[in-house]
């Protein structure tokens, strides 16, 4: 059961196998709670959108196009119900999000201590936060929730080359830290 | 055009530079440790965001959350069968009474012999209407009908309230 396709998930589900939907939510909960977490910096706070993202795509699954896939679908739920949480507490994403033209300076706030360069994956994750709101939700939906830039384009409502260059910026900027402070030579 | 500024050595590991673009770059890379050194560190960043861990939700969480959709579904199915069964009983009382109208309509006299003018027949079948329904609302059958409302006017405050209910509830996860 485990190795269907999403498509033959959701078609058992509106068959009837409501508990299929398990499949579902194991699938994406982690790479959507990922997303939200980022987008709310809250954990409690994530897990009950994500909660609220599953029973509103199960409610919806009617409206749901076969041809389309699940995931963009899903994770425009998943967007689109954090967005309306975050004007509701008014905290607008847009403010952040505004241009591609900010300026990624994380070296003045970042405090390197030695324990925290032993692992890079761990600094580099934590890196991500201090990236701007809009090139963190890129660099998480492109490398963790596996989109295309065209996905990612489409949900931010911004252009493609715009997705590109955020892309690029925020690999720069944890390139320029890591040579910086000399992780390359150490890794390498 | 700088042949490895950041733009090119991330469209490199994006494998999106054309051909002739990619030859330069190769060459370039060779010549320059420094390009090399930075192609590497980009290089790894990438590798490292690939594999990066995806943040974990609790292990109780499917379970709970089937578990809500699962009570979510039950309640959506009884609410329709409750709907139903209303309508039913409805249907049921309606056809009822339309039949007791009907039968007491052809149970009433029939004008006797002669020709009756059209007005007439007219009149008679209004008044062969309206007699049956003046019968329906003496006596003992009023309080049937009134039970009968007083159902429909309980049933509609029923569904009146559970509106309430939800969209006080709506409001109250919004916030």
């Amino acid at each position: 059961m485990k190795n269907l396709t999403d498509l033959e998930v959701i078609k058992s589900v509106k068959k009837g196998n409501q508990s299929d939907y398990e499949i579902i939510i194991d699938r994406y909960k982690n790479k959507a709670f990922s997303l939200i977490k980022r987008m709310l910096k809250n954990e409690m706070e994530a897990e009950e959108v994500l909660q609220d993202c599953f029973i509103k795509a199960y409610d919806s699954l009617n409206n749901f196009r076969m041809e389309a896939k699940f995931s963009t679908w899903f994770y425009r739920i998943v967007y689109n119900t954090t967005l309306t949480r975050l004007s509701n507490k008014k905290r607008k994403i847009e403010s952040e999000m505004s241009s591609v033209e900010d300026h990624l300076n994380l070296e003045s706030d970042y405090d390197f201590k030695s324990s925290e360069k032993k692992d890079l994956s761990e600094f580099i994750k934590k890196m991500i936060q201090k990236l701007p709101e809009n090139y963190s939700l890129v660099i998480t939906m492109f490398y963790m929730n596996e989109m295309s830039c065209e996905e990612i384009s489409e949900m931010l409502g911004t252009s493609v080359p715009n997705v590109k260059v955020m892309l690029h910026r925020s690999r720069n900027a944890l390139k320029d830290l890591m040579l910086s402070n000399n992780y390359v030579m150490e890794v390498l | 055009m700088n042949t490895l500024s950041d733009e090119i050595l991330n469209k490199y590991i994006d494998n999106e530079l054309d051909q002739a673009t990619l030859l330069i770059v190769r060459e370039e890379l060779q010549r320059s440790e420094e390009g090399r050194k930075r192609l590497r560190a980009l290089q790894l960043v990438h590798n490292n965001l690939k594999n990066m861990e995806e943040e974990a939700v609790s292990s109780l969480f499917t379970p709970m959350l089937m578990k809500k959709i699962m009570k979510k579904s039950k309640s959506k199915k009884e609410q329709r069968f409750f709907i139903l069964s209303v309508s039913s009983i409805f249907v049921i009382i309606a056809l009822g009474i339309l039949s007791y109208i009907v039968s007491l309509i052809f149970a009433a006299p029939q004008s006797t012999g002669g020709t009756v003018s059209g007005a007439q027949e007219i009149v008679n079948i209004i008044e062969n209407l309206v007699t049956p329904i003046k019968n329906l609302l003496k006596g003992a059958n009023i309080s049937a009908i009134g039970s009968v409302f007083s159902l429909g006017l309980l049933i509609s405050v029923y569904f009146v309230m559970d509106l309430i209910k939800h969209k006080d509830r709506n409001l109250s996860r919004q916030h």
